[in-house]
């Protein structure tokens, strides 16, 4: 009857020092996944910040953006009139960027921070091309041209200014 | 495509307006060699100057591909009828940089990203039609709304790839009408 006892109590002790060490190698486990996944979305998110850099330095000269011959200025060079159109159609390059903001924003001469729309273009600063408030930002300066009409002279020319694009993107969380 | 060494190099697409730039990748492992290439051609891959690409056939071994634009070979080029022949199969072509990737490519794949770039074209096409309405406002009329709208209609009832051929005549006529505009669309 004692050796029974005896028996059963290093039973029980065997399966609580079971029980421990599985909770244990769970714990270690557990910990192991946490710091994995925080380096996977450091990971992420440079890599999302990298492609908003790259993104932005090539989408001025995209077909959709680019002055082409338009104008006589060439690299990094914005076709206004051509974007507010895009800003029109933008349904239709949805996620072709694979960003979840694009803004073209006039710095020179002054900024009085007027969004374009239909009503006051091109008396604006800032076309909001796909908008979105938040989210980290990478930037480009550019020159936006556009062709405009002098009435005193009756002359058409090309009028360019100083902007910047920015490509906005949504930290992963 | 197999190999250890890749090879690359772009040229832009323009039909009529630039639509978008064409990468090519190559492997060293094949070799292509461009027999009596109108001149244009040949001086653009001694340019290159990429080791698996030859200028002309003089010295290109058994295992080179040889690329002819007047005599039957491996892939042949039918640079005025606008077609590259490899077997059976046609690739039809515009503009250079698409003669390249038809050398290059399967037909799957070159249908499949002809038809890509033709829907791109299509809807720059219809920002350039929309763009000529905007600049008419600023007393800079245009004349190409016409033709735009028939190249958008064309390439929106297209069966196939093969309306690149088709809307060639109609691409040629927008770009020359666009050269001239006091306002150019692009």
């Amino acid at each position: 009857m004692v050796k029974n006892k005896i028996a059963q109590m290093k039973i029980q002790q065997m399966a609580f020092m079971l029980i421990a060490v599985m909770i244990f190698f769970a714990l270690v486990g557990l910990l192991i996944l946490t710091i994995g996944f925080s380096g996977l979305k450091e990971k992420a998110t440079n890599l999302q910040e990298e492609n908003a850099m790259l993104l932005v330095s090539k989408l001025a000269n995209s077909p959709e953006f680019s002055c082409g011959q338009a104008f006589e200025s060439k690299e990094n060079c914005i076709d206004l009139d051509k974007t507010f159109v895009l800003k029109k159609n933008i349904d239709k390059y949805k996620n072709f960027w694979g960003v979840s903001g694009i803004e073209i924003i006039k710095i020179y001469p002054e900024n009085k921070n007027l969004v374009c729309t239909n009503a006051n273009y091109p008396d604006c600063d800032t076309l909001e091309l796909i908008p979105k408030a938040t989210g980290i930002s990478a930037e480009n300066f550019v020159s936006l041209c556009r062709k405009e009409y002098n009435s005193e002279t009756s002359i058409i020319y090309d009028k360019c200014e100083l902007g910047k694009i920015l490509v906005k993107y949504e930290k992963i969380q | 495509m197999q190999g250890k060494k890749f090879y690359i190099f772009s040229k832009p697409f323009e039909f009529p307006f630039k639509v978008s730039d064409l990468i090519y990748l190559t492997s060293e492992n094949e070799k292509y060699c461009f027999d009596n290439a109108p001149e244009n051609i040949a001086e653009e891959i001694s340019q290159l100057n990429q080791a698996n690409l030859a200028a002309n056939c003089s010295n290109a071994d058994d295992k080179t591909i040889n690329v002819c634009f007047n005599k039957n070979c491996d892939i042949n080029v039918n640079y005025a009828s606008k077609y590259v022949q490899k077997g059976e199969d046609k690739f039809y072509f515009e503009e250079d940089s698409l003669m390249y990737a038809a050398i290059f490519s399967d037909k799957e794949i070159y249908e499949c990203q002809v038809e890509r770039l033709m829907k791109r074209t299509k809807q720059l096409a219809e920002l350039y039609e929309e763009k000529e309405l905007l600049v008419s406002q600023k007393n800079c009329a245009g004349e190409l709304a016409v033709d735009l709208d028939l190249l958008i209609s064309s390439l929106e009832n297209a069966k196939n790839y093969k309306v690149i051929n088709s809307v060639s005549d109609l691409v040629e006529d927008i770009q020359n009408k666009n050269k001239y505009m006091e306002c150019a669309l692009w």
